[in-house]
């Protein structure tokens, strides 16, 4: 009896024992994230957001722009892009609000708001006749 | 007790007769006794010996188990708090208390630049919740109007950017079906913030709100003055029909 009981008690001892180093690890590796300040930002966004691109979705870059900005006061790291997009495809979509309007101070504001995003785009710059096509 | 044979006096542990030599009967009797008893006496002893090296073994094992487990649970939950999601908001709603009035300033330039859409990104930026600050109170009115605005001017973005690939997901129903909640939220809050708003700038801002809403439908959706007037009239599901009529070429 006194043997199978140690025999029980060996292996319980094993498994956490095992549980043990697990979690030693497991906590070691923990303090790398402790004390942070952001959430970690997502890199695999970026190829999904060249997905988009892709495919004009415009729409749905503009919409996680729109919910970066929720909580983000500037593009968070990885995001820049993404944000530089959004932010010409928004300008040139309130130009046509502003031309409907006939706001001629609005209009020469969005248009000088447009030509700074576009020097920020880098590779991208080929969206801004994408957009306005879109937008005629 | 006597010896049998020749009287003479033996005492219990005599197994012969010191005078004669004969046996003592009673004194074998008793040594053989005594030999079982100790038997019995030594195997007792042994087994509780064992019984006692075996509970202690036990109680190692129970120590070295209830120990590793305290150890494991302490460990998971040091891990657990340091692998937890951050929360800045509280921070951010802390900073905008504040610096209320600073921010409050910063809000009433983006308005009077017309830039209503980073007005309330800055908001939402920074978690402002108007009741927290006095600085705030004085966009109390214009804030519903700027909040649907917004959404307005998001979803109707969201209509006319959409992919023209016929393979991509189509969310435009959805984007109608929310802009014309928003559209109608929007429409009245403004009613509602023109006659309250007592603030004649703000006043103004409220109005170039609308005008610019008229303006976006009236520019995507190729609607005139008639046109627009009649489609403020539709229900909300009749506007959603129409503006999808509209937005699908139909």
């Amino acid at each position: 009896m006194n043997k199978k009981i140690k025999l029980i008690m060996n292996i319980v001892i094993g498994i956490v024992g095992l549980a043990f180093l697990l979690m030693l690890i497991y906590m070691i590796t923990s303090f790398e994230y402790a004390g942070r300040e952001k959430e970690d930002p997502l890199p695999t966004d970026l190829s999904v957001f060249e997905y988009k691109l892709k495919h004009k979705a415009y729409n749905e870059i503009l919409s996680t722009y729109y919910a970066q900005r929720l909580s983000e006061l500037s593009a968070p790291e990885g995001y820049e892009d993404m944000f530089h997009v959004a932010e010409y495809t928004h300008a040139a979509f309130m130009s046509e609000i502003y031309s409907t309007k006939g706001d001629a101070g609005k209009i020469a504001a969005n248009a000088s708001k447009r030509e700074t995003i576009k020097k920020t785009l880098g590779k991208y710059a080929y969206i801004t006749d994408e957009v306005d096509d879109m937008l005629k | 007790m006597t010896c049998k044979n020749c009287k003479h006096t033996l005492g219990p542990e005599d197994l012969k007769c010191p005078k004669c030599g004969a046996e003592n009967p009673f004194a074998l009797q008793h040594a053989q006794n005594m030999q079982q008893h100790e038997g019995e006496f030594s195997k007792t002893e042994k087994e509780v010996e064992a019984a006692t090296i075996s509970i202690k073994e036990i109680g190692t094992r129970a120590v070295i188990i209830i120990a590793l487990l305290i150890g494991s649970i302490v460990m998971y939950m040091i891990s657990v708090h340091n692998y937890a999601d951050p929360h800045p908001e509280v921070a951010v709603q802390k900073d905008a208390v504040k610096n209320a009035a600073a921010y409050a300033d910063e809000m009433d330039g983006y308005l009077r630049a017309g830039d209503y859409m980073e007005f309330m990104n800055f908001v939402y930026g920074h978690d402002i919740q108007f009741v927290n600050a006095d600085a705030y109170d004085r966009f109390y009115y214009i804030q519903p109007v700027a909040k649907d605005y917004y959404e307005c001017i998001k979803h109707l973005e969201y209509m006319i950017l959409r992919s023209d690939d016929p393979d991509y997901f189509d969310s435009l129903n959805t984007n109608i079906s929310n802009f014309c909640m928003y559209f109608d939220s929007f429409c009245e809050t403004t009613k509602n913030a023109k006659t309250r708003e007592k603030n004649e700038e703000y006043q103004k801002f409220i109005t170039d709100m609308e005008e610019e809403i008229r303006c976006a439908l009236m520019g995507y959706c190729s609607m005139d003055d008639e046109a627009f007037e009649t489609f403020m009239g539709l229900s909300q599901a009749k506007k959603a029909v129409e503006l999808e009529r509209i937005l699908r070429h139909e």
